[in-house]
């Protein structure tokens, strides 16, 4: 919302400077987004002045200049250089002196400096209008009439206007503050509180407004009395429609309105006046000279002011004639029924309609009016007949005419003020600060509130009729607050608490634990969008996955129901930008229905690995990402929370070409593998990526029942054992794992593949394993025997399980 | 026996006279002495040949004499220092080192994480709501009626109609959740992930994350929650900087405020971060409103709360610098290895 500096100063009784204003605004509630000057005539005419030309003489060195002497008053004189070719002695100008900065219509603005112009000194400059920003002409100097005093600055003699402009965000519950006069009642509520002196607001008055005849009768009926409460009218005829006058169209420029002619623009004027909106119909459109204020059937057709047809709703109220409609109510005209240049006779219509079914009309009809966004605020029901009377005479005053009906006044119900009762007591526990029953009750006052009784610790106020969202006591503290000052609520110097329990804390801390491990690894942490393309998917996915109904595009449709995808984005635009290694991870949620109401969200943690592990290094070369770096990411994850994989089977994921998952205590906990190529493609991913995804929550339920305990530290040390065995070529590692499980020897406390070798030499259908094994009694030292006997058995199985031939 | 005795104190005498001048004479003494061919392994040999009775008296002269040996050789090595060598075997410690690799956290959770931590200090626990809602949670319970104008304020993405569901438009629906649990006092801490139907672009996009409080016990009053924030504030952004609450309107809570600070890139001057005002805001607070206590059966007469909310998107583009939101789920890791050693 915009306010004019000079607008609101009006209604004010003390000159407040515009800074201040700004802070007492900002302070009450309506923040001041910016505060700018505007300028009628660019610069405003700044240091120039009016002087008489004495004499002209020519220059000796340019045929088409002049050398003037110009008086500017207070005895001193400038010689100045001319090349207008209408420069006469005599004349009244306006001159530009030294220092002065000129704004010209087109072009930057110029600072005048001391010149020599072909050899003659010159003290100014002799201005033209357009270079003053005056007007367009450039055909010589302005020339002013012959009684302008010499030495009268131009602002004085122009009076070009100007303003401070506040651009104010107003929140929707201050729909009193959507007008001048509302800001006015708002700052001398503050200046009353903060000065310690009875400030009131001095707002204009409509006493003066008389009846002048009853010629222009018009009956009002309203069928629909839950949507118009209030419906007030007055007819003027007799009316001359023009250019409004200067004051009135400055008024509208500075706050940004566009004057279009007296009429319209004195309605613009009273509703940034009072925030009460008028409409103005041209009476000849009043058929029956009845106007109806009722619903029309649905899919009546409705010719709007922007020339367009509109299919009206039943529940769209409608200001009509006896016969049709002329004006959605509150909301736009009609393209008959407004005010044109022909016009002679209007009737002006100040109605208090309802905030909901007006705001339903103007979103169905897509007619957000400052009309409709001040009726879906809420107006002040009590204003309407004042309003008008002050419209009126404004009206007689510009346009002339007579006012040519009674004042028509439809209100079947008038409202009660609202009454609210206030504890101090409780003021002072919501607020923190004790508040003097006086200071309370000026602000109260100030506002527009009425005192109904007081008691030792209680205020019964009624609430004014511009505050139709007052309702609670909290409500009324908000207002004694606000004009107090929040920064007037002193901060108490001991902080008391109720702390909470943190029952969620390991999830964090795992979160943190896991995270700092992995940017260890030289992982990017990523954040994708939550809200995907449906194409990505498969009809079996979709039917589980949570679809937008309003998406915003046919990309972003639907809540990602896995994690992949919207990771290979990020993968696929860093390709595309030839960021070829990537290593990400991912915390994210993925969420699914059942179709019947039911959300279920799952946080996962997701990596993704491509391209090569590390950079070339002098003495070490990149390798390639492979699903072993991956694996062992993971196997470090997994321990790094206590929850090392009892068993991996072959991954039944059907977005990996290849996978693994791991299981713990039964359960699923991650996935892995080397993400299919037919997904890839629809990435444009050309390069191989792998994949893992862990089920974060299930992850951290483990981890937190996980209690680690420190054991002893060994006394006698461990021995190893390696063993080299050549086994078929397609034989799974695991196998090797499992057979040596089965032997089940206590003593045997690890196991290590440190090489696969093949050769011809062994066969093309063999490999050659080797494994090392470690061994340790926490009691005593291993004896030769003892461990020989144990590898003879492990080396009797590998030959007899897996028919492995044994190297020695 | 007497032979090898002598023999030693020779050797001894010999080595005791022996300097060197450069590397490569100290690497000829430890070659002849000490080198897996050298004297002193050859003498060490010969303990074979020593009746079993003398063994533990010549054992400790064959080590003295060995020690002996090796002290010189260190003494030798010192005394030359660096000359020791030839350069063609010095290190070139000038070289790079191993390139390993180094991640980043993304600047939304340093951001996240740094908010949240000022809180945690201050007895918050931080708990994190669902991201799809009914509109009860997200709206009504908050006293946003149907027809309520804020409603505008904040497009929103549907998934489902009647009963309605949604993406939360403000992380606000924990706070509902929270209280609806019945155990107060609360205070606590909500992050997460927020969704509005808007244009992606520099300035806005369909998801970001927000931070939310909420503190509710008997006698919690305005005055408390400016302790809080004041505390939070000197915490993120300094000591010096300085902080202004105004009024302002949120449907759940009354009163309301919005809580700027100075604004940390001109200082107060005016810049077009701050549009010219010298102060950025911070955040929207205010004591929960008596419907919203009664919405979760909570007696307003009993209790009271304050509640504060804030996105963690702009302060982040504020303290890193960066001026389009999109980069901030683009991912692209030329963006994302520059917080390296953000925190």
């Amino acid at each position: 919302m915009t306010i004019s500096y000079k607008w609101l100063s009006e209604y004010l009784p003390v000159v407040v400077d515009p800074e201040r204003l700004s802070r007492i605004l900002t302070s009450i509630g309506l923040e001041v987004e910016s505060l700018s000057k505007y300028e009628e005539v660019k610069g405003a005419l700044e240091g120039l002045v009016i002087g008489e030309i004495l004499s002209t003489e020519k220059h000796p060195n340019a045929d088409k200049l002049t050398l003037t002497k110009v008086n500017i008053g207070n005895g001193s004189t400038l010689s100045i250089v001319c090349g207008a070719p209408n420069v006469a002695a005599g004349q009244k100008v306006i001159v530009a002196p030294v220092g002065t900065t000129i704004y010209p219509i087109t072009g930057d603005p110029l600072t005048m400096k001391l010149a020599k112009i072909r050899g003659e000194e010159s003290q100014g400059m002799i201005c033209a209008e357009d270079e003053i920003g005056l007007g367009t002409s450039h055909a010589g100097i302005l020339v002013l009439p012959e009684n302008v005093k010499a030495g009268t600055a131009a602002i004085e003699y122009f009076k070009p206007y100007t303003d401070w402009i506040y651009e104010i965000g107003l929140t929707p519950n201050r729909m009193d503050a959507m007008s001048h006069w509302g800001v006015a009642r708002d700052v001398c509520a503050y200046l009353t509180h903060h000065d310690k002196k009875d400030i009131k607001a001095k707002l204009p008055n409509a006493n003066s407004f008389k009846v002048d005849n009853t010629s222009l009768t018009i009956d009002v009926k309203v069928e629909n009395t839950k949507a118009c409460p209030r419906f007030s009218g007055v007819s003027i005829a007799d009316i001359t429609i023009a250019p409004s006058p200067k004051w009135l169209q400055e008024k509208l420029k500075a706050i940004g309105l566009r004057p279009i002619n007296n009429i319209v623009d004195i309605t613009n004027y009273i509703q940034h006046e009072t925030g009460q909106p008028l409409h103005a119909y041209d009476s000849n459109a009043i058929t029956g000279n009845t106007i109806v204020v009722k619903n029309y059937p649905e899919g009546t057709i409705f010719v709007t002011l922007d020339e367009k047809e509109r299919k009206l709703s039943a529940e769209d109220l409608v200001v009509g004639n006896s016969k049709e409609g002329m004006c959605i109510a509150g909301v736009f005209g009609g393209l008959h029924s407004g005010v044109t240049e022909k016009t002679k006779n209007i009737f002006l219509e100040a109605a208090c309609f309802d905030p909901i079914i007006t705001r339903k009309t103007s979103f169905r009809h897509g007619l957000r009016t400052d009309a409709a966004s001040r009726f879906e605020k809420g107006t002040d029901i009590s204003a309407t007949v004042n309003v008008l009377k002050r419209a009126a005479l404004l009206i007689k005053e510009i346009c002339g005419g007579e006012v040519a009906s009674e004042v028509v006044d439809i209100y079947p119900a008038p409202k009660e003020k609202t009454q609210v009762a206030i504890k101090y007591h409780y003021l002072k526990k919501l607020s923190g600060k004790n508040y003097h029953p006086d200071a309370v009750k000026d602000i109260l006052a100030g506002l527009g509130f009425d005192i109904i009784k007081e008691g030792i610790d209680e205020l019964r106020v009624a609430v004014p009729y511009h505050k139709p969202d007052i309702s609670l006591p909290a409500d009324i503290v908000e207002e004694v607050l606000r004009i107090d000052g929040l920064d007037n609520i002193d901060i108490p110097d001991a902080i008391t608490i109720t702390p909470s329990v943190e029952e969620n804390y390991a999830a964090e801390i795992y979160k943190e634990k896991v995270a700092n491990y992995l940017v260890g690894l030289g992982f990017n942490e990523i954040l994708t969008n939550s809200i995907t393309n449906s194409a990505y998917f498969t009809e079996e996915e979709l039917v589980s996955t949570v679809k937008m109904l309003n998406n915003l595009s046919a990309e972003l449709n639907v809540m990602r129901p896995s994690m992949l995808e919207t990771g290979l984005e990020a993968i696929a635009h860093n390709l595309n930008r030839k960021n070829n290694d990537l290593k990400f991870f991912e915390f994210g949620k993925t969420y699914r229905t059942d179709g019947s109401g039911n959300y279920q969200e799952t946080w996962h943690l997701c990596l993704y690995l491509t391209g090569n592990n590390h950079e070339d290094g002098w003495r070490k070369k990149s390798s390639l990402f492979d699903f072993y770096v991956l694996k062992g990411i993971i196997r470090n994850t997994l321990h790094s929370l206590g929850l090392p994989v009892d068993s991996f089977e072959t991954s039944d994921h059907s977005k990996f070409e290849n996978g693994l998952q791991g299981n713990t205590k039964g359960d699923t906990i991650v996935q892995a593998g080397i993400v299919d190529k037919r997904i890839l493609n629809r990435f444009a991913i050309k390069q191989p990526v792998f994949f893992a995804d862990l089920n974060w929550e299930l992850l951290v339920k483990k981890a937190t029942d996980h209690k680690p305990v420190v054991h002893e530290i060994p006394k006698f040390p461990a021995v190893h054992r390696d063993l080299a065995l050549i086994v078929p070529k397609q034989l799974q590692y695991e196998e090797v794992e499992k057979t040596v499980d089965k032997i089940r020897l206590n003593k045997l406390r690890d196991m290590k593949l440190f090489d696969i070798f093949e050769s011809e030499k062994l066969g093309a259908d063999k490999k050659s394993l080797a494994v090392s094994f470690t061994f340790l009694d926490e009691e005593k030292t291993l004896t030769d025997k003892e461990i020989d006997g144990w590898m003879n058995k492990i080396m009797a199985s590998f030959e007899k399980d897996l028919q492995a031939e044994i190297r020695k | 026996m007497e032979q090898l005795l002598s023999q030693i104190e020779a050797y001894k005498k010999e080595i005791e006279g022996f300097a060197a001048s450069d590397g490569k004479a100290v690497e000829e003494f430890r070659i002849k002495w000490l080198g897996t061919k050298g004297i002193v392994k050859e003498i060490m040999g010969e303990m074979k040949n020593v009746p079993a009775d003398k063994k533990k008296e010549f054992g400790q002269i064959l080590n003295e004499f060995k020690l002996f040996t090796e002290n010189k050789y260190e003494n030798l090595r010192e005394s030359t220092g660096n000359r020791q060598l030839a350069p063609s075997n010095q290190l070139d410690l000038s070289l790079p080192g191993d390139p390993i690799p180094l991640g980043t956290r993304h600047p939304i959770t340093l951001m996240r994480n740094r908010i949240v931590s000022i809180f945690q200090r201050l007895g918050f626990a931080v708990t994190e709501g669902p991201e799809i809602e009914d509109d009860w949670h997200n709206f009504t319970a908050l006293n946003l009626h149907e027809h309520h104008p804020a409603r505008d304020m904040q497009d929103t993405f549907y998934v489902q109609q009647n009963p309605d569901w949604l993406l939360r438009t403000h992380t606000s629906n924990v706070q509902i959740r929270e209280m609806e649990k019945g155990k107060l006092p609360i205070r606590g801490i909500y992050p997460g992930r927020v969704y509005r139907n808007e244009t992606v672009s520099a300035r806005s996009h369909c998801f970001f994350h927000q931070v939310e409080g909420l503190y509710i016990d008997e006698n919690v009053s305005f005055a408390d929650l400016k302790q809080t924030l004041y505390f939070f504030v000197k915490e993120m952004y300094g000591k010096d900087v300085k902080v202004r609450f105004r009024p302002s309107y949120f449907p759940f809570t009354e009163p309301s405020a919005e809580m700027d600070v100075t604004c940390f890139i001109c200082g107060g001057v005016g810049c077009n971060i701050c549009k010219k005002t010298g102060w950025v805001e911070i955040l929207g607070c205010g004591m929960v409103h008596p419907n919203v206590l009664s919405n979760c059966h909570i007696d307003p007469n009993k209790y009271t709360g304050f509640a504060f909310g804030m996105g963690i998107e702009r302060p982040a583009m504020l303290k890193y610098g960066v001026n389009d939101l999109r980069l901030f789920s683009e991912n692209d890791v030329r963006f994302l290895k520059q917080f390296t050693s953000a925190i």
